[in-house]
């Protein structure tokens, strides 16, 4: 990935900005960056609306999206061939996992494939085992190329297959409510954890008075 | 073959042609889809200049209209404007429709239909037995003139697109049976941007591979310089409304139309 195609998106807002003032009169809904954040973030929606696709978890089984529900998730789309970013994303998560833990909240974290053809059930099963992640908190998701494409629409998820067979993708780190709302994400790699951990503590459905000092 | 040759001839020739509909407007249009054979799309940005290659398929001659919609969500309540669930658009979706099945006059029977989001846009296409093109799908069919199949290194196309884009209006303008391009294809610029299957491949500035950002260096055009034909503006114009696009988004310049693999 060279610094240009880092680069495109400035370029590409300004003459995304241009097409607007080009093409009508009106200012259509098109917010810039921060304002989609701040629409998505807090708009009553869950994401287990999303209940066409099909999905196969690391042990093969088949099921929907809204299997998930009924507890706080942390949701990251990756995929297990990937060397750069991906490695570091689930090192978050398992840092969140071992802070959560310790504060006792209950708490899921979700891997979606962003590479379906590749990552297989028996791929994703063996990824997990290889870094060790707990089969009753991780969920490894493989689904079509279809209900992917849709599934990181819904979650801002961007994604291009490279000649390389690389995969080059951005890096959100969404927190899901127990009923699946998008209450927290954290973009790129940058924010400190602290930032998503405050939005699990906050999000997770603890019993009251278990953990005073927090509330 | 033969059938789809002898429409993209009529259409060229602007022949009339039997309505497939009923006669809102004056216009007899064929909607039948036409076969476009396989070619190839440089994409704006390719790692040294992959292209990439597109197997025949098939497309909708015109966008889909208004009209078109309102029989949709007939079929489909949950994708009526009172019922839409917000996870798949938002607050805006099918804005200036009168009602949840009437989009407005017989006027506007036959406009493009905007506002809708990407979820909407491939629910319609999926109950059609169809598909949102992909962006090399759409860019190769879009890159014919009238006269040529690939006119994108042709300066004057380019700057009758740019043209076009600048004299678009909102509502966006009925369909009628102007000159296809030389696929067959209709109001690929003169109407509204159209969404494809993966309009969110175009990556922002997180992209992460390699974000250390230590090489980093900001230079004025910087962005120009990796794209494999800096020359094409309207293809940055395109490129750069996709990347501000969430599944969710709908504008009163934005809509769609559908396509099919052929098996």
């Amino acid at each position: 990935m060279s610094i240009l195609t880092r680069l495109v998106p400035i370029f590409a807002a300004l003459l995304g900005g241009l097409a607007i003032l080009a093409g009508c009169g009106e200012a259509p809904a098109m917010p810039a960056e921060g304002a989609v954040e701040a629409e998505k973030v807090g708009d009553r929606f869950s994401v287990y609306a999303l209940d066409t696709e099909s999905w196969w978890d690391q042990t093969g089984e088949m099921r929907a999206l809204g299997s998930l529900e009924g507890r706080v998730q942390v949701l990251a789309m990756v995929y297990t061939h990937c060397a750069h970013t991906c490695p570091r994303i689930v090192a978050d998560m398992l840092q969140l996992e071992a802070m959560t833990e310790e504060l006792g909240k209950e708490v899921g974290f979700v891997l979606v494939s962003i590479d379906p053809d590749r990552d297989q059930p028996g791929r994703l099963a063996s990824f997990a085992d290889g870094i060790g992640l707990d089969p009753a908190r991780w969920t490894l998701l493989q689904g079509t190329d279809d209900g992917t494409r849709a599934l990181a629409a819904l979650l801002g998820v961007r994604y291009r297959q490279e000649a390389d067979r690389e995969i080059a993708h951005t890096n959100e780190l969404t927190v899901l409510s127990p009923a699946g709302e998008i209450v927290h994400q954290r973009k790129g790699l940058d924010e400190p954890l602290e930032h998503t951990l405050d939005a699990l503590v906050a999000a997770a459905d603890t019993p009251p008075g278990s953990d005073p000092a927090r509330r | 073959m033969l059938r789809s040759a002898a429409l993209v001839l009529a259409l060229a020739l602007c022949l009339p042609l039997p309505a497939s509909g009923s006669g809102v407007a004056a216009v007899s249009l064929d909607t039948a889809m036409v076969r476009v054979p396989a070619g190839s799309h440089l994409p704006l940005y390719a790692n040294a200049g992959a292209r990439i290659a597109v197997p025949a398929f098939e497309i909708d001659p015109f966008p889909v209209t208004r009209r078109d919609f309102a029989a949709f969500v007939r079929e489909s309540p949950q994708w009526r404007r009172s019922r839409i669930n917000p996870a798949f658009a938002g607050a805006r979706y099918l804005d200036g429709w009168r009602g949840d099945l009437s989009f407005g006059t017989p006027h506007d029977a036959l406009r493009p239909v905007t506002q809708v989001s990407w979820f909407a846009a491939r629910a319609y296409c999926a109950a059609a037995g169809k598909r949102l093109p992909t962006t090399a799908e759409w860019e190769y069919v879009a890159a014919a003139s009238e006269a040529e199949t690939d006119a994108s290194r042709n300066g004057r196309f380019i700057a009758d697109v740019l043209r076009t884009y600048g004299a678009r209006r909102t509502p966006v303008a009925p369909i009628d049976g102007a000159a296809p391009n030389r696929f067959g294809v209709h109001h690929l610029h003169d109407r509204s941007w159209e969404w494809v299957s993966d309009f969110n491949s175009v990556l922002m500035g997180d992209d992460s591979r390699g974000a250390s950002g230590h090489d980093r260096r900001l230079y004025c055009a910087a962005g120009s310089i990796g794209a494999t034909d800096p020359g094409n503006y309207p293809a940055f114009l395109r490129y750069g409304f996709r990347a501000g696009l969430e599944g969710r988004t709908t504008a009163d310049n934005l809509g769609f139309r559908c396509a099919r693999s052929i098996p």
